[in-house]
């Protein structure tokens, strides 16, 4: 399938930077749609507690990216009302999951929100994506990085 | 002849009657430096090179032994004590009484007791070597805790079994010392608790809370932050702090997205206060349940004795927060109350009130048995069995299905190989040694004992996992309780509230500060390391001070 326009749902600051790049450029660009891709990914728990909670993390974090989506659409439609705003949410690891779609699917331009975290904080919580943008650069037209 | 032969033979057994008619009885208590039994010394009587007779020390470090003896002198008659990591001593049997019985057999009877000093060996440094190797590797998460926990465990008893039976001094511990180490009263504890909370779990009632708490702020976002900060210290006295966060912090990131404010003005002091709950009670937390156990202290006393002191820090720590993220709650705002109020009681709704009421039944009864265990003198694992046993019954829940998805089965298996690392080092000395290096530090004073004990504590857990620190300092807050005049049981509390609330002060603290951090990253809201500790640090520093202070002035 063919995508003009993805954006990884973050609902950080930087994500509603990426969110707020992404209504300028439909309108640049007179694009109609724009994903907003979520990836649900419980991996960085490991246990620990008394019971296993992933089903209940999943629903959670289902939970969490609707309303990151919910307030990612309000920005890109405060910017440009006429475009149509699509969800795609995907289960398992982050890294994993963008490349798969990426080549599953050809995307035109994709906007990934990239948030400044150190190699404890990395190596504690996963979901790691930068050592793959050169892998994602091959796979798509325009990668865009919105940092800080 | 017949008479003649029945002679012979009668005279001859008589003979030897008289010659076996002594019999030497020694017994005694052996001890290490510390006064503390030695079992699975070997003691051997010799004679003129040849062994008479050989037994082993019991757990209390008793020996009996009873041998019959010709007519030799027994001053003649050696004994050796010998166990491996512990100096051999050989001596002649002194102080013998002597005693005739009415049938004319001779007894000699002696008593020596001694106290066995410790040898370096390479089982020594095998035992260090693992412990701290298996610390490092669950603080930094480079393998599963339990996969290191049972990697060391095996590996102690590997060498030990293989180089240990041609070299002693390469034993480290037997596989008998390795089965007694480990602690069933926690095994069992943690168990039933598991087993009650997977199917409470199953009720949505710890996400109902987190949105009732919101209910209850109406929009006030400090208010909001007390109530879930108190919220989730009750359910961490009851729960393990890392199933609190992961069921509340999710609710907790909602509210903060809907309300616009970083979820980490939320979700850092719900992991404080988490962190701190458990410090509360005996079951509120792992270190807890394992210093409760060791040191056979009650729910009560855990209660009465860290209760008031946990809720003055409680009350402290809200306004650290406020301080910190004070800023952070005024720019909170949501424009629909009502709208988002409704949105949260659809999503965190009661889903089986019966299952629910069920499961608040008998939550109360193990409280209440909780309560009441020490005066029964059962141990409390008794109680969380009993209530796993109802809650199985009455809820119909497929045990199958609780034992393969719910329980954390890897948690428990942690557990019984960390008791088998840390015995290794009770056997090869490496507690010991840590236990004289605290005690020539702290003296026979017991102030400055506290606060060794509690700083160390929390500066240890703040960087190492809690659970094998705890481990650790077991046996070494033992000998100090010990030998520190009028130490009673203050030195666990110190270690108790040292180890839980040292967990605060950084991210790698406690394993709910990362599974918090975790969440909130895939919110977008990740909490660097640097964060947390501008946070942790000093609300860890004020607790603890807090702490010391009440266990000093008696309290």
């Amino acid at each position: 399938m063919k995508y003009e326009l993805v954006l990884i749902a973050k609902g950080s600051p930087n994500g509603e930077k990426a969110a707020l790049k992404a209504a300028n450029l439909s309108k640049e660009r007179d694009i109609n749609t724009v994903y907003l891709l979520f990836v649900n990914d419980t991996e960085f728990f490991k246990g620990g507690g008394f019971v296993h909670l992933d089903r209940e993390l999943e629903k959670s974090l289902d939970n969490i990216g609707s309303i990151i989506m919910d307030k990612l659409e309000r920005v890109i439609k405060e910017n440009n009302s006429n475009i149509e705003v699509k969800r795609i949410e995907l289960t398992g690891n982050t890294a994993d999951e963008i490349l798969k779609f990426v080549n599953e699917n050809e995307v035109d331009t994709l906007i990934i929100p990239k948030d400044e975290r150190g190699p404890i904080e990395r190596s504690l919580t996963g979901g790691d994506i930068e050592p793959f943008f050169s892998e994602i650069k091959k796979r798509v037209k325009n990668l865009i990085i919105v940092e800080e | 002849m017949k008479r003649l032969v029945s002679f012979s033979v009668f005279f001859v057994f008589l003979i030897n009657l008289v010659a076996f008619s002594a019999t030497l009885r020694v017994g005694g208590v052996i001890k290490n430096e510390h006064g503390a039994a030695v079992d699975g010394v070997e003691v051997v009587i010799n004679y003129n090179g040849k062994t008479l007779g050989k037994t082993e020390t019991t757990t209390n470090g008793s020996y009996f032994i009873e041998i019959p003896i010709k007519k030799i002198n027994p001053k003649d008659i050696t004994i050796e004590f010998k166990k491996s990591t512990y100096k051999t001593i050989e001596e002649p049997i002194k102080n013998i009484l002597v005693s005739t019985l009415p049938n004319g057999e001779t007894i000699y009877i002696s008593s020596i007791n001694e106290t066995l000093g410790r040898v370096t060996t390479p089982a020594f440094w095998i035992a260090l070597g693992v412990l701290v190797l298996t610390f490092a590797l669950i603080s930094l998460e480079i393998l599963h805790r339990t996969v290191a926990a049972l990697v060391g465990a095996s590996l102690l008893l590997f060498i030990s079994y293989t180089i240990g039976i041609f070299n002693e001094n390469y034993f480290v511990l037997s596989f008998d010392e390795a089965v007694r180490a480990i602690d069933f009263n926690v095994i069992m504890l943690l168990m039933g608790m598991m087993i009650i909370v997977g199917v409470m779990k199953k009720t949505g009632v710890f996400q109902w809370l987190a949105y009732k708490s919101y209910a209850m702020s109406k929009g006030n976002v400090f208010k909001l932050s007390i109530i879930l900060m108190f919220v989730t210290a009750i359910v961490s006295a009851f729960l393990d702090n890392v199933t609190t966060m992961l069921l509340i912090a999710p609710v907790s990131i909602e509210i903060a997205l809907m309300l616009n404010i970083n979820p980490m003005s939320l979700l850092i002091p719900e992991v404080i206060a988490s962190n701190m709950g458990g410090t509360a009670t005996l079951i509120g937390d792992p270190p807890n349940i394992m210093i409760g156990s060791f040191a056979h202290l009650t729910f009560n006393q855990f209660l009465v004795n860290l209760g008031d002191v946990i809720l003055l820090i409680l009350i402290a720590n809200v306004f650290v927060m406020k301080f910190f993220f004070g800023k952070e709650y005024k720019k909170g705002k949501v424009e629909n109350v009502d709208k988002l109020l409704e949105k949260l009681r659809e999503e965190y709704k009661i889903t089986d009130v019966k299952l629910l009421k069920y499961c608040l039944f008998v939550l109360a009864f193990v409280i209440a048995l909780f309560v009441t265990h020490g005066m029964l003198h059962m141990e409390p694992s008794i109680a969380a069995l009993v209530g796993a046993g109802l809650i199985l019954i009455l809820s119909g829940v497929d045990i199958t299905e609780m034992m393969e998805k719910e329980v954390e089965w890897t948690t428990l298996v942690f557990f019984m190989m960390l008791f088998i690392i840390v015995e290794g080092s009770v056997q090869t000395g490496v507690i010991m040694m840590i236990a004289s290096w605290v005690k020539d530090l702290a003296g026979n004073s017991l102030t400055l004992a506290i606060i060794l004990i509690i700083w160390v504590s929390a500066f240890a857990s703040a960087i190492i996992d809690n659970i094998p620190f705890t481990a650790t300092m077991l046996p070494v807050v033992a000998y100090l309780t010990r030998t520190i005049p009028d130490a009673g049981n203050t030195l666990w509390w110190a270690l108790s509230l040292g180890a839980c609330l040292g967990g605060n002060g950084t991210l790698i603290g406690a394993s709910a500060n990362v599974v918090t951090a975790g969440i909130s990253e895939r919110a977008g809201y990740p909490i660097t390391f640097k964060e947390f500790l501008k946070v942790g640090a000093p609300a860890t520093i004020v607790s603890v001070a807090i702490g010391m202070i009440w266990l000093l002035l008696g309290g």
